[in-house]
């Protein structure tokens, strides 16, 4: 992996999968296991925003949070700047956190409504080592500040006095703190109302140009993950099934199931009727996913050998094209 | 000519609070058709729920309470009725369902009982009768295997499931009117295209009139006939879906349609990725709203006489077969 410097590849994962053991019986053996992320591989290229969309218990913020080993993984391999880091002791771990970072969803829940702003941001600097005198970490808060779009007045204050937006960007420029090169987005817009959304939209998009960081763009807001990303994977039950540029994926879906999640988004347009595909059923339970394709109890196309062999991500053959990869018998 | 079977009239609901005087809905107005689907819009803290709530007279007194205006079903004021009368109205008359289905359902009883004991109360049916209705609408609204869902418990089923059953209980005993308090909005967007199909399907089976309240303008684009568009407790807009979509004249309609992407494709087929437009700023505070027309401050094309008196509703175009309604000063 001594040439991923060069490809650009800021981020590599390799068959990588995250079993949650389920215990029962009397004395808590293990009966079972969930696989919330089952064999997943992809890059992510330096400078692009890379869009990850699924359902609800689709694994798509497992995953989020097992590359950056919030959760450890279960098998596979992660590998940023060529390093393997699910082998990292935690000690490297967390220099290496300087350089990954993770925005949450919840506005809410994920600030200490006991923290100033200042030692919210000043948190970081501080278990990083940056800024030892007083005076330089003062600076670099208010500087901070003035890059998310906030007063610098704000930096007495506490989260309960800033609105949902304001504390977006709290977020934001806590995890810009350390000035990280990759930041795992998960969900950040989905909390926040219409208007707000397009606000910390735009700033992500500035700062990315400005600072020139690379984003795993987690969402189920098929709309803002389109408008955001360079490349978009979609998730079911654990597995990529479709992987592609952000235009051909909404262009020109191959995958039975990304066709039906594109139909299903509302379009702010009364005169626009589409052919809507409605999936029959719900997402099945990973505890037991149907055999063969895991798509296949809800796919229009299915037939008689998607219920026995698994599918494998592959490439489109269509040299001329943008790479595009789909995991379906019938493509 | 679409019969008229609930208007809303001058409704004004207060929250009286430590700080003050709290007017969560200010001076709205409305009406909802027979198997036409009128959408309420906006952002959280519009509204837009209370309004919903003080026509099934759910508003928790204290500390809220309906101040003034009129709820008009078949003639009557509902906001002039007893307890008991008003009892008469939920669920038979006029029912609802919620955003957030897990918590509407009780968790200890099963599913079938739940929706029996709404048709028991309702229309006076015995058990037996009123659990072989419920098998009926849970046929009627697409749950799979009926007879034996009946005996399930809440966390058996999924969270589109759970909607379905919520639907099932809000229209077995055929109401006129169904509000619709965001209920696709914890729900994935396969999902949601499940059971906004449904409700389509359903208004159309039984004929009534169908309240929307989201967030989500493309729902209402899809599923809505006409449009109310709220901002700070007030109506801002109103008017055909169609007429709303193509020609929106308040800044504040026109901010909420840009900021959202659209999936539009340009002349050569790439798809559009402009910078969104943003609506500065955030919804102000309703204990302290600005003088004059309370969407100024963050009003791009914000005039003098927008900071002295807060514009009226008025018609702008007639589209047939319902007026567009704006509040706002400037000449569009």
């Amino acid at each position: 992996m001594t040439t991923v410097a060069d490809s650009g590849i800021i981020l590599s994962v390799r068959n990588l999968v995250k079993r949650y053991p389920i215990q029962g019986g009397l004395l808590s053996k293990e009966v079972g296991s969930v696989r919330a992320v089952s064999d997943v591989s992809f890059d992510i290229k330096k400078g692009e925003t890379f869009g990850l969309v699924g359902e609800s218990g689709c694994g798509k913020s497992t995953l989020g949070r097992t590359i950056l080993r919030l959760t450890e993984p279960s098998s596979g391999q992660i590998f940023f700047k060529g390093q393997d880091i699910t082998t990292l002791n935690p000690h490297d771990l967390r220099k290496l956190r300087r350089q990954m970072q993770i925005i949450f969803q919840d506005p809410y829940a994920s600030l200490n409504p006991r923290m100033t702003v200042e030692s919210i941001l000043g948190e970081p600097l501080t278990i990083h080592g940056i800024c030892n005198s007083k005076q330089e970490r003062r600076e670099r808060i208010l500087s901070l500040l003035d890059r998310c779009g906030l007063r610098r007045e704000s930096i007495s204050r506490y989260p309960h006095e800033f609105s949902g937006g304001q504390r977006q960007r709290i977020c934001i420029a806590r995890a810009l703190a350390v000035e990280p090169d990759f930041i795992v987005c998960d969900e950040p817009v989905s909390a926040l109302d219409v208007s707000i959304q397009a606000q910390i939209v735009n700033l992500m998009q500035d700062l990315q140009r400005d600072l020139g960081l690379t984003y795993l763009f987690i969402a189920h807001d098929l709309k803002v993950v389109q408008h955001i990303s360079t490349r978009v994977a979609v998730m079911y039950l654990g597995k990529i099934v479709e992987l592609a540029s952000s235009d051909d994926l909404y262009q020109n879906p191959k995958h039975p199931y990304t066709q039906a999640l594109l139909s299903a988004i509302p379009i702010p347009d009364p005169t626009r009727k589409r052919e809507r595909i409605i999936l029959k059923g719900d997402v099945p339970s990973p505890l037991q996913p149907p055999p063969g394709c895991y798509f296949h109890p809800r796919c229009p196309r299915s037939k008689e050998d998607c219920k026995i062999a698994s599918p494998r991500l592959e490439q489109q053959s269509d040299p001329s094209r943008e790479s595009h990869e789909v995991s379906c018998h019938y493509v | 000519m679409d019969e008229k079977v609930l208007e809303v009239k001058n409704l004004c609901t207060s929250f009286f609070t430590e700080g003050g005087e709290v007017k969560a809905v200010d001076d709205v107005s409305f009406c909802a058709y027979a198997g036409k689907t009128l959408g309420i819009v906006g952002e959280s803290g519009c509204g837009k729920s209370v309004t919903s709530l003080s026509i099934m007279r759910l508003i928790p007194e204290p500390p809220g309470r309906i101040r003034s205006g009129q709820v008009l079903y078949q003639g009557r004021d509902l906001l002039t009725l007893g307890t008991s009368e008003m009892r008469a109205i939920r669920g038979n008359e006029i029912s609802m369902i919620f955003q957030e289905p897990m918590t509407s359902l009780n968790p200890v009883f099963t599913i079938g009982y739940q929706v029996s004991e709404a048709i028991r109360l309702h229309q006076g049916l015995s058990w037996k009768d009123a659990y072989s209705r419920s098998v009926e609408m849970f046929e009627l609204v697409g749950i799979p295997s009926p007879s034996k869902r009946v005996h399930e418990y809440p966390h058996q089923l999924s969270g589109g499931m759970r909607q379905r059953v919520m639907i099932a209980m809000a229209l077995s005993c055929d109401p006129k009117v169904l509000i619709a308090d965001e209920p696709t909005t914890a729900l994935d967007v396969t999902i949601q295209a499940q059971i906004l199909d449904l409700l389509r399907d359903l208004q159309q089976k039984v004929g009534m009139a169908l309240v929307l309240i989201t967030h989500d303008l493309g729902v209402v684009a899809e599923v809505c006939d006409e449009v109310v568009v709220m901002y700070a407790g007030r109506v801002v807009e109103q008017g055909g879906v169609r007429e709303i979509f193509k020609n929106p004249k308040m800044p504040y309609t026109r901010g909420l349609l840009r900021s959202t992407p659209t999936l539009a494709t340009d002349s050569i087929g790439h798809i559009r990725r402009d910078r969104l437009e943003t609506i500065p700023g955030i919804v102000p505070n309703l204990l302290s709203l600005p003088e004059g027309c309370r969407f100024q401050e963050r009003c791009s094309h914000v005039l003098d006489v927008c900071k002295g008196v807060e514009p009226e509703l008025r018609e702008v175009g007639e589209e047939a077969p319902r007026a567009h309604l704006i509040r706002c000063a400037r000449d569009i």
